[in-house]
């Protein structure tokens, strides 16, 4: 394995480019373009966030108070918009860009200048989508999913979406194809596959999924723009087309979309329970077969999101069996987890506190994702707040958490100074309380039948929405903590941060001075198995 | 042990790269060529 010293020595003959514009706006640099990617979706989280703000005050207590039910309906669904395409993709993006070449001994990704293209996108696609409310029909109001014939009876806020979201896909399969390029062909000598870190094998596995479905979303949502601009009837029952096929369509790219979204989370917590567990990760290889299954898996569920639209018994069946089977793999990662932790050394940090909450509010949302799977029960739950519920508690405490458990484990690296552990820990019981505060009483709400997406309700919803609606205020606002945190750290903080950072962190990336050079490997490291946190599989 | 070792060299690293990029973009060719088939 490379010496961290005699590395940071040569590389410290390439510093950043100096001028802010070449360094930003030209970068090629894969941790530049990881930093760009990571503010980009903290600023998205937050737009996304105050988005949910209104939503929540808005539904304090019942009645209209703040806002017009069409303004409403735009709210929820650019939030889900911002927060899935804005936020927790782009923040893995950027995770990935950041730690893949230094995970696997690389100097940079494969094709660096179409890294930079790809980052760059999203601020033109999200300027577009975000403008939509400035039009004379405002933003799309019909729900992320864009089902028609509702997504193409409002304004043209629809072909703003519809052109963001082939910007943002552009952007999502360059992204997808560097990655792959990266990981297949620029790791270190010595770094077989079966040694790679998980992060860098969830990813690998996401960037598949990515370029196997965003053509069928691109496809689908250009489908939609010739029926509502161009006469044709692909989904118009009038014209002789069908409006569930795009339902199809959609899922088709929508479950793996799911998966895209909560895979690189697994990575990441495969990282940091072994690293804080002073373990090496129980099962390396059922991990990596698990993230494979559950990614095949995801091609073969989607219809279990359209079970009401009257498929046939058989489909019906066949998609309630197969998502269940999801629980398999799901169940062998949580198994490894817990298992790595057992009889380890644990010590609780932010980023292992963020981990084992992740485990098991995860799981929560896994459970009543099993309930939803069942055909005669989703008949019940089908557009209510228990699926509400259910995907706040695998994208919330699933996927964001599993990002911000992340952003403290390699925060040190990334800047050379440690973060306040003392706010990273009130930032942390902070979240998990209000985030169970804000969900969980949806789970009730929606049992009760209250419906989704709407901007009033029955008097008799009135308590657990405004319980939900306090927890959700304070899990926004607690998470400027987390901002605070990182500017101390970046900008302020004394407390240097050494190169291996965490006393049982194993793996490359922590062999290169903290912070890391701006150039890593430009002489490709050796690798020393018993340095590696999966040296040892092959035996 | 899975094999796969990637190459040293620079040039069969670039050689590498560029097999991958043109594979997947077929790949996703063929997925639009599948997908546009359904309705073409």
């Amino acid at each position: 394995m490379a010496h961290a010293s005699t590395q940071g020595h040569h590389d410290a003959h390439h510093e950043a480019p100096s001028g802010f514009f070449r360094r930003w706006f030209m970068s090629t640099n894969h941790k530049d373009i990881g930093t760009l990617y990571l503010i980009f979706a903290g600023l998205m989280f937050f737009i996304g966030g105050a988005m949910a703000m209104v939503i929540r005050a808005e539904l304090f207590e019942p009645g209209m108070q703040l806002v017009q039910p069409y303004f409403f309906n735009e709210l929820t669904t650019m939030h889900a918009l911002v927060m899935i395409f804005g936020a927790i993709m782009p923040a893995f993006v950027g995770l990935a860009n950041w730690m893949i070449p230094l995970m696997i001994g690389a100097p940079d990704m494969a094709l660096p200048r179409m890294n930079n293209m790809s980052f760059w996108l999203l601020p033109f696609a999200f300027t577009i989508l975000l403008s939509s409310f400035f039009l004379p029909g405002g933003a799309p109001a019909g729900g992320w999913t864009m089902y028609p014939p509702l997504s193409i009876q409002g304004g043209d806020g629809i072909a703003f979406l519809i052109f963001f979201v082939h910007l943002s896909g552009i952007s999502s399969i360059m992204g997808a194809i560097n990655i792959i390029a990266t990981i297949l062909n620029m790791r270190a000598p010595g770094m077989d596959l079966l040694k790679m870190p998980i992060f860098v094998w969830t990813w690998l596995i996401t960037a598949f999924l990515l370029i196997a479905v965003m053509p069928v979303l691109a496809g689908g949502v250009t489908m939609l723009l010739t029926d509502k601009y161009f006469g044709t009837s692909f989904f118009n029952a009038a014209g002789g087309g069908d409006p569930v096929l795009f339902q199809h369509v959609f899922w088709f790219f929508g479950h793996p979309e799911v998966y895209i979204m909560i895979l690189p989370a697994f990575g990441i917590i495969s990282e940091v329970i072994p690293t804080f567990s002073r373990k090496p990760l129980f099962g390396y290889k059922a991990m990596v077969y698990a993230t494979a299954s559950i990614a095949f898996l995801s091609f073969i569920v989607w219809a279990h999101h359209m079970f009401t639209t009257g498929l046939p018994l058989g489909a019906e069946l066949f998609f309630m069996y197969a998502t269940m089977l999801i629980a398999v793999p799901t169940g062998v990662k949580v198994f490894n987890w817990v298992t790595t932790m057992w009889g380890g050394s644990l010590t609780f940090e932010t980023p292992m506190l963020f981990a084992v909450a992740f485990v098991i509010l995860f799981t929560i949302g896994g459970f009543s994702g099993i309930m939803l799977a069942l055909v005669p029960a989703d008949f019940q739950y089908q557009d209510t707040y228990f699926v509400v519920a259910h995907f706040h508690y695998v994208l919330v405490t699933g996927a964001a958490f599993g990002i911000m458990a992340g952003v403290y484990f390699w925060l040190p690296k990334w800047s050379g100074h440690m973060y306040s552990e003392r706010w990273g820990k009130i930032h942390f019981w902070l979240s998990v309380i209000s985030v169970n505060v804000l969900f969980f009483p949806m789970h009730f709400l929606g049992l009760a039948g209250m419906p989704r997406r709407i901007p009033d309700y029955n008097v008799a919803f009135a308590d657990f929405n405004m319980i939900s609606s306090i927890g959700g205020f304070v899990f926004g606002a607690s998470q400027l903590i987390m901002v605070g945190n990182i500017i101390y750290t970046v900008f302020f903080a004394k407390r240097k941060a050494s190169d291996r950072v965490w006393e049982g962190a194993k793996g490359l990336e922590w062999t290169v001075p903290s912070p890391a050079p701006h150039h890593t490997f430009s002489v490709p490291p050796v690798i020393d198995d018993s340095l590696l946190a999966h040296g040892d599989v092959s035996h | 042990m899975m094999e796969g070792q990637p190459g040293f060299d620079p040039a069969t690293r670039r050689a590498g790269v560029r097999r991958t990029v043109i594979i997947l973009i077929l790949v996703i060719a063929v997925i639009l060529g599948l997908f546009l088939s359904q309705f073409l």
